[in-house]
């Protein structure tokens, strides 16, 4: 549903504008721009680190006799907890030679599962031949990640942040963890939380994580106005939304709205309605935001022809009588042409054909009709 | 390693328009001219050899989020301009190889960006269009397409390299043309000022592209 998708995709463009324009919008733009590369989030290790286990050095492969000078003579693994098993990742054999493709590929899968913080591929060259050595950094392992209570924060709230435990000490995935959470709480009001993280080392190999947050103050929608809407379908429309005076400032739901008031717009035939940028402004303590919605509706569209394509079991005349209600002439709804698409759906059904139906929709602002084609096709 | 999809852009793009936002650039890259003469050290392992033969044959140079960047990687696409290299004088030559490698390294986590980016898009290449790109700038050398390539080919770069390197730069133009569709309605018509735009809104969406991943380089 051509219509249908646009409308869903003018909202989607509109979140990301307001949040753009939301307060700290501008600034995150601009960091994006001086911050070339990411380094993980701050992290700091709050005692210090047990006494390492000495390096180990496992020899997985040895050539029993002589090889040719260029092969592969011995591999081995070396690095501080690593273990021997590690020896069945890498499956060079003494008297294969040693080819830089094949190191390319241990490498980047052994990195992919996560507990590899590095492999350096060592080539020591002896009149007895190759010893390959891979030196590996294990990373340890993270026994639990748990949110620091504060003050000022919901504990339902804190509660949500975080939803998958890395199960290394993975600078990447603790940086993408961060990221989620301070989304979450940005989303949930805390425009201006920030979050870093504390790491305590369980032994030699495991590792305890805390997230401490900073919230900052939460935001409270102090007005909510949206213009463009006839007062008496304001009225109707005002009491489904969940954004509310007064009531923390929740972007994922005025998301949600800006959908609902989407949706009011298609099942009244105004497909052409334009949601101007939301403005979102947010009090300088960062303590209350206003929000102002402008909808220009437009014309109302009415259905000029309704069109049968595809895999069909019947006359488009039995179609449109026994399940197409929207009628040429009726005003253009996403919502009935919704409920048609079912009941085609079990027309065919009924018939023992089971189908998909898709819409394409073809606007002509003109005349101000929108041309419906119903496209029929069978499951296999 | 940017990817050829199967399927086109939804949208008409001309050979004639990507001509003219190459021109110029795609001949010689940026990092050929500024990668040399500019100060900072070697990777510490690049090439370690101690008394017993131990040398470093590949690592990790760059993460980014859970890929990696590897030195066989790095010195496959340093081998075009090992020619240029060994013609820097001997005394700048290192910190010539050092801008040279932090260079590719960008341009490496540049490429997944942005084949992440077309993928999530779906926008793709075809042979055609890179094929019809290297019409449009032999024409505008007034040059036949072998002679291109031959040009190409002096400069370090074999054909395959080369058609990497378009593949790249018109992904990134039909990505542009997707995420910054304000910036390009006040494209100029002067093909000088559209060029210096189109070179600005490729850094703009190049930097937004990294924010929100994880990179760390290993250098």
């Amino acid at each position: 549903m051509k219509v249908f998708e646009s409308a869903m995709r003018q909202a989607w463009m509109l979140i990301v504008l307001a949040g753009l324009s939301a307060c700290g919008g501008t600034q995150v733009a601009a960091k994006k721009s001086d911050v070339p590369t990411r380094k993980g989030p701050e992290k700091t290790e709050v005692k210090p680190e047990v006494k390492p286990e000495p390096i180990a050095t496992h020899t997985c492969w040895s050539a029993k006799g002589p090889v040719e000078g260029a092969q592969v003579v011995r591999v081995e693994i070396r690095g501080q907890n690593a273990p021997a098993l590690l020896c069945e990742r890498f499956p060079l054999r003494p008297g294969d030679p040693l080819e830089l493709a094949t190191t390319d590929v241990y490498i980047r899968s052994l990195y992919a599962e996560g507990r590899v913080e590095d492999v350096v591929v060592y080539k020591e060259s002896s009149k007895d031949g190759v010893v390959v050595v891979y030196d590996v950094k294990i990373r340890k392992r993270v026994r639990k990640i748990k949110v620091r209570p504060v003050a000022g924060l919901d504990q339902n709230i804190a509660d949500a942040l975080v939803t998958d435990v890395p199960a290394w000490e993975d600078n990447a995935r603790f940086d993408a963890l961060v990221r989620d959470a301070t989304d979450t709480l940005k989303s949930r009001g805390y425009r201006r939380a920030t979050i870093s993280m504390e790491t305590t080392p369980e032994g030699t190999d495991e590792v305890d994580v805390v997230l401490v947050v900073d919230p900052g103050p939460r935001i409270v929608v102090e007005t909510f106005q949206v213009d463009g809407f006839s007062p008496a379908r304001w009225k109707e429309i005002a009491s489904v939304l969940q954004t509310k005076v007064g009531e923390p400032f929740n972007q994922d739901l005025l998301e949600r709205d800006v959908l609902v008031l989407t949706s009011d717009l298609f099942d009244r035939g105004l497909v052409s309605a334009i949601f101007a940028t939301p403005e979102i402004v947010e009090s300088q303590d960062g303590s209350k935001v206003n929000i102002k919605i402008t909808v220009t509706e437009g014309p109302v569209f009415k259905v000029r022809q309704v069109k049968f394509a595809g895999d069909l079991v019947a006359p488009a005349a039995t179609y449109l009588r026994d399940a197409w209600k929207t009628k040429t002439g009726s005003i253009f709804s996403r919502k009935n042409i919704v409920d048609d698409v079912e009941n085609v759906k079990k027309f065919h059904m009924v018939r023992g054909a089971p189908a998909d139906v898709e819409i394409e929709t073809s606007i002509n602002p003109k005349s101000s009709g929108v041309d419906v084609t119903v496209r029929v096709k069978r499951r296999k | 390693m940017i990817q050829f999809v199967h399927f086109a852009l939804p949208f008409g793009s001309t050979p004639a328009y990507f001509a003219l936002v190459l021109r110029s650039r795609l001949l010689f890259p940026a990092y050929l001219a500024i990668s040399f003469g500019l100060g900072g050290a070697l990777p510490a392992h690049a090439e370690e050899k101690s008394p017993v033969q131990r040398v470093v044959v590949n690592r990790i140079v760059a993460v980014v989020d859970q890929d990696v960047i590897t030195l066989v990687e790095l010195k496959r696409r340093a081998e075009p301009f090992q020619k240029r290299l060994t013609e820097v004088p001997v005394d700048k030559r290192t910190a010539a190889e050092n801008q040279l490698h932090r260079d590719l390294i960008n341009e490496a986590i540049d490429e997944r960006l942005i084949a992440r980016d077309a993928r999530s898009l779906r926008v793709s290449i075809t042979t055609a269009e890179i094929d019809a790109t290297l019409d449009a700038l032999a024409k505008a050398k007034s040059l036949t397409r072998e002679k291109l390539l031959a040009l190409v080919l002096e400069q370090g770069f074999s054909e395959a390299q080369y058609r990497e390197q378009l593949v790249r730069q018109l992904l990134i133009t039909k990505l542009i043309r997707i995420r910054m569709v304000e910036q390009l309605k006040s494209l100029d018509k002067d093909p000088d000022k559209s060029s210096k735009q189109m070179e600005k809104a490729e850094k703009q969406y190049l930097s937004g592209l990294r924010a929100n991943v994880f990179i760390e380089v290993r250098l």
